[in-house]
């Protein structure tokens, strides 16, 4: 009986909690597309620091790294979840661009819009990526997938390696051995 | 001083037939279940022989036990198995686990084939399948696979004791007409110093006060299994089905209710003796701390007269009950191993003070045949000793860390009585040679019939003595069952009122 009255109480705070947390998660603001005057200003370096995680979104949205690449991105290389994005400006127009990733206007990726919902870009941020993705037109398109593929092999392997010298004294088997050695003398 | 008692054992191996009685007894209650097939809280080894699991002995695989520092000075004693560090590292993976080959894989066999099987030119046979996974095996190995193999070049051969015997003694191990065997029932021994206790993680095992019965708390119990490792006797076991470890009681339901436990009462040599011992537990620390040599002589000094009226003074007042300091007076296992010095404890040097005592097999018969056919006692005690099958190297080894001495005191004792009886019912021998046969074992006529009748003739009352327990009386007084009844069930009941 007391137990279950523990489990209950404990259940209540955990509900509490939740209710608080989501509160808080309610959307910063609501979502707006960059202006045409806004995007002329876009910083294409601050662009690339949000692009990378290395510059945080003002509302907390995760870095579009994980889930895209746009030319060389560090070693590991980005995502490779959502489309490359080196040359996307000569395919798109910024209207959609823009539209994308303010989840407002015609185009809308059904990806996109539950991860930016409720952390949606600011005007500047989206002018920023927009400035970044324009100055990367032609870059090369690098694939590191196998990389990341060999690191985790590599990683693996090299796990089961170390608890294999760690644990090399343990009792393997004693019966086996023994009988198998006697019989073997016996031949 | 302070005083504790403890329910010990004495197995006289030189009554035991090897039957397996015990095994089965305890297996029916306690081990017939899901997770607990492979267990054998009880079973009987062939020595020579290498026992259940394979090799228990040998602690340079199993790594069971304690030992003593190697320092001069003040060496203390740790687990042989890790030290607490090592165990926190080693939580996920043990490394000095039993596989389950090393004691073997339960199986049954598919006696449904025997009856359903459709009409056809061969007669249907029960293939033997594992308990574990169900599938047809081939059956390997067993729990008594080596049962009366002695001499056997696989298993015999691979005894742990053998390692440090001279050649000349394996040799006549293994010739025809010298090898012999013998039987060895275990059971858990309940240690006063028990390596399963300490190892514990959780702290999950524990020695019950009044009786010193260690048991695992299934409740705190998860499963590390560093018991199984660090009990030098491999009595613990780990439960597949529940993830606990299990071990023997010592069937304490049984003892609470003034019964023997199910191997003793079942036994049908009627080798098992069970008694109350009292003991001094500060000498714990120093008793496990003495050179190999001494560890028996150290063990029986913790062991108190229970007729001194210093030591149930001191009893007293370390608050064990009249009822358990009488019992202990008509000890059988008091008389076996404190008084005669006859019973030894299993492998003393893993320094855990086992609890349960052996009285080592007088093998064989020493007599001599004469030209008429007639069999005549070897009344020459010693040379005979020296010539019997039975290492005394070996039967050091396995009970008294290697002090050849002790064994032979309980040997001469054993074989001075044997020669004393002789001379009173069978006359071959005469009265003087069976004088000077008491005289060299040190003992007096009336010590050597004591042994005999507590041997020989003992009464179901003489070979179990349980203490009482007062365990439902010392509920009652804080807890009136009368008044707990007429709580529960229907209509209206009157509890008898219990004045305290």
């Amino acid at each position: 009986m007391k137990h279950k009255s523990e489990i209950r109480q404990l259940l209540l705070v955990l509900f509490l909690a939740a209710a608080l947390a989501g509160c808080e998660g309610a959307p910063n603001e609501s979502p707006r597309a960059a202006s045409v005057k806004e995007v002329s200003l876009g910083n294409a370096e601050h662009g690339r620091q949000l692009f990378m995680g290395y510059a945080h979104f003002e509302n907390e949205g995760p870095p579009c790294m994980g889930c895209h690449s746009v030319g060389d991105n560090g070693i590991l290389g980005g995502g490779a979840l959502g489309p490359n994005l080196t040359n996307v400006t000569t395919e798109k127009t910024d209207d959609d661009i823009i539209s994308v990733l303010s989840n407002t206007g015609i185009v809308i990726s059904p990806v996109m819009l539950p991860i930016y919902r409720d952390d949606p870009l600011t005007p500047q941020e989206q002018a920023d990526l927009l400035a970044f993705m324009k100055a990367s037109v032609g870059e090369r398109e690098t694939n590191k997938e196998w990389l990341v593929f060999a690191i985790s092999v590599a990683g693996t392997l090299g796990t089961a390696l170390a608890l294999g010298i760690v644990y090399r004294h343990r009792l393997r088997s004693v019966r086996r051995i023994m009988v198998e050695k006697a019989e073997k003398e016996l031949r | 001083m302070k005083i504790r008692s403890q329910v010990s054992m004495v197995f006289h191996l030189d009554k035991c037939i090897g039957c397996h009685t015990c095994s089965i007894a305890c297996k029916n209650i306690w081990t017939d279940r899901e997770g607990a097939e492979y267990m054998w809280w009880n079973n009987v080894e062939t020595k020579p022989g290498v026992g259940f699991p394979t090799q228990w002995e040998d602690q340079e695989k199993y790594h069971g036990g304690w030992e003593l520092e190697d320092k001069p000075k003040n060496p203390q004693l740790k687990l042989k198995l890790q030290n607490r560090l090592q165990t926190f590292a080693n939580l996920f993976s043990n490394p000095a686990m039993p596989t389950m080959d090393d004691y073997y894989e339960p199986w049954t066999y598919k006696y449904g084939d025997l009856f359903n099987s459709p009409l056809g030119d061969d007669q249907p046979t029960a293939r033997p399948v594992s308990r574990v996974d169900g599938k047809p095996i081939d059956i390997k190995s067993g729990p008594n696979w080596d049962d009366d193999l002695s001499g056997s070049n696989i298993y015999a051969v691979n005894d742990p004791l053998l390692e440090s015997m001279s050649d000349d003694d394996k040799r006549r191990l293994f010739s025809i007409e010298q090898l012999f065997y013998f039987y060895m029932p275990r059971i858990c021994n309940h240690c006063l110093n028990a390596g399963c206790v300490a190892a514990c993680p959780s702290g999950a095992i524990y020695k019950r006060a009044e009786d010193g019965v260690v048991l695992i708390n299934q409740d705190k119990c998860r499963g590390w299994r560093m018991c199984v490792s660090a009990c030098p006797y491999k009595k613990t076991y780990y439960n597949w089905a529940t993830g606990k470890s299990e071990k023997c009681i010592l069937c304490y339901p049984r003892l609470e209710t003034g019964q023997a436990p199910a191997c003793f009462h079942s036994c049908v040599g009627r080798i098992r003796y069970l008694g109350v011992l009292l003991y001094d537990a500060d000498q714990i620390p120093d008793a496990v701390r003495v050179p190999d040599e001494q560890l028996v002589q150290r063990q029986r000094e913790m062991i108190l007269d229970p007729n001194d009226p210093s030591v149930i003074a001191a009893a007293k007042e370390s608050g064990i009950p009249d009822g358990v300091i009488a019992a202990a007076q008509r000890s059988p296992v008091y008389q076996y191993v404190k008084e005669w010095e006859l019973a030894l404890p299993l492998h003393p040097e893993y320094r855990t003070l086992p609890m349960l005592f052996y009285v080592p097999p007088l093998l064989p018969v020493l007599n001599s045949t004469q030209e008429n056919g007639a069999q005549r006692v070897e009344a020459e005690l010693f040379s005979s000793l020296e010539k019997a099958r039975v290492p005394v190297r070996y039967m050091s080894r396995m009970l008294s860390a290697g002090n050849d001495e002790v064994v032979l005191k309980s040997y001469r004792k054993m074989i001075g009585v044997r020669i004393y009886k002789r001379a009173e019912t069978v006359g071959d021998v005469t009265a003087e040679e069976a004088a000077d046969a008491l005289a060299q074992a040190n003992m007096t006529a009336e010590e050597a019939e004591a042994i005999y009748r507590l041997t020989s003739l003992p009464t179901y009352q003489e070979r179990f003595v349980i203490p009482p327990y007062s365990r439902e009386g010392d509920i009652e007084e804080i807890y009136d069952p009368q008044q707990r009844k007429a709580e529960s069930g229907f209509g209206k009941s009157q509890g008898a009122h219990r004045g305290l």
